[in-house]
C-alpha cells in the first residue's frame, strides 16, 4: 500500500514570514518547517499563479521601503517556485468559481482563489492569518478546506 | 544617443551576477542539509545571515491590506 501524499497550500505571506526576523518565533518556525519539508519532498505544495505576484510584490514593496533584502531571498524564491504545482487560470481554476466562492465565503478574491485550489487539490490552507481563520472557524461554511494557522506547522 | 534616465545603470550587470551567485548558493546550501552534510544550526545560520532580514511590521502591514481587502473595516463597523 502506497503511502498517502501531504498536501499543502500555503499563499505568500506564510512563505515571505520563513525570512523575517522580527516575527513571532512560532509563526517564523511553523514557516521554515514547511519550506523545508517542501524541499525534502515531504510535504506537496500546491499554490495559485498568483503566488508569484504576491511574493515579488511583497518584495518590492520591502526593497522600496528600505527592508534590507538580498539577492538570496529572491533565489530562494525561485528555488521553491521549481518545487511547487503551480495551478494557473483558465486551466486549473477559473475566475467565476472563485468570485461566486468569495461572495459565498464571505471572504476576499485573494482569500477564495487559495481556498478553491484547497479544496479542489484536498489539501490544508496554512496561513499566518488567525483573523482569517477565527472568521471560517466561527462561520462553519459546509464546503470549506481544511485550514490551519501556520505557527501550529510541525 | 541621448542620455535619459532610463537608461540602465551600470550595476545592473553586478546585479544579475549576484543573483547568479545567490541561486547557486541556496541550492547549495538546501542540497547540503537535505543530504545531512550540514547540521541543522549551520543551516540556519546561514538562513539568518544570508537570506532573512528584517520586515519592521511587514507583515501586519500585509495582513492588514488582506482585511482591507475582505471590507473588515475595523474603525467602520464600531461605528455602524
Amino acid at each position: 500500500m502506497g503511502h498517502q501524499e501531504v498536501k499543502v497550500v500555503l499563499n505568500a505571506l506564510v512563505f515571505l514570514a520563513a525570512m523575517l526576523l522580527d516575527e513571532p518565533k512560532e509563526v517564523s518556525d511553523g514557516a521554515m518547517q514547511m519550506l523545508l519539508d517542501i524541499d525534502s519532498g515531504k510535504v506537496i505544495a500546491h499554490v495559485p499563479d498568483r503566488f508569484e505576484d504576491e511574493v515579488l510584490g511583497g518584495l518590492v514593496e520591502a526593497i522600496s521601503k528600505g527592508r534590507p533584502v538580498s539577492a538570496a531571498v529572491f533565489a530562494t524564491f525561485l528555488h521553491f517556485w521549481g518545487k511547487f504545482r503551480i495551478h494557473s487560470r483558465s486551466v486549473d481554476w477559473h475566475a467565476e468559481e472563485v468570485f461566486q466562492a468569495a461572495l459565498r465565503w464571505r471572504v476576499s478574491y485573494y482569500d477564495a482563489l487559495y481556498l478553491v485550489v484547497a479544496q479542489k487539490v484536498g489539501a490544508t490552507y496554512w496561513t499566518a492569518d488567525r483573523k482569517l481563520l477565527r472568521f471560517l472557524r466561527h462561520h462553519r461554511f459546509p464546503d470549506l478546506p481544511a485550514s490551519a494557522w501556520i505557527g501550529d506547522y510541525r | 544617443m541621448a542620455k535619459s534616465k532610463g537608461k540602465p545603470q551600470p550595476n545592473d550587470k553586478a546585479l544579475l551576477a549576484k543573483l547568479e551567485d545567490a541561486k547557486n548558493e541556496v541550492a547549495q546550501m538546501f542540497e547540503a542539509f537535505r543530504k545531512g552534510t550540514i547540521s541543522e544550526d549551520e543551516f540556519k545560520q546561514w538562513w539568518q545571515t544570508r537570506v532573512a532580514f528584517k520586515g519592521r511590521g511587514f507583515l501586519r502591514n500585509m495582513l492588514k491590506q488582506r482585511e482591507l481587502a475582505r471590507g473588515w473595516d475595523t474603525k467602520r463597523s464600531k461605528s455602524s
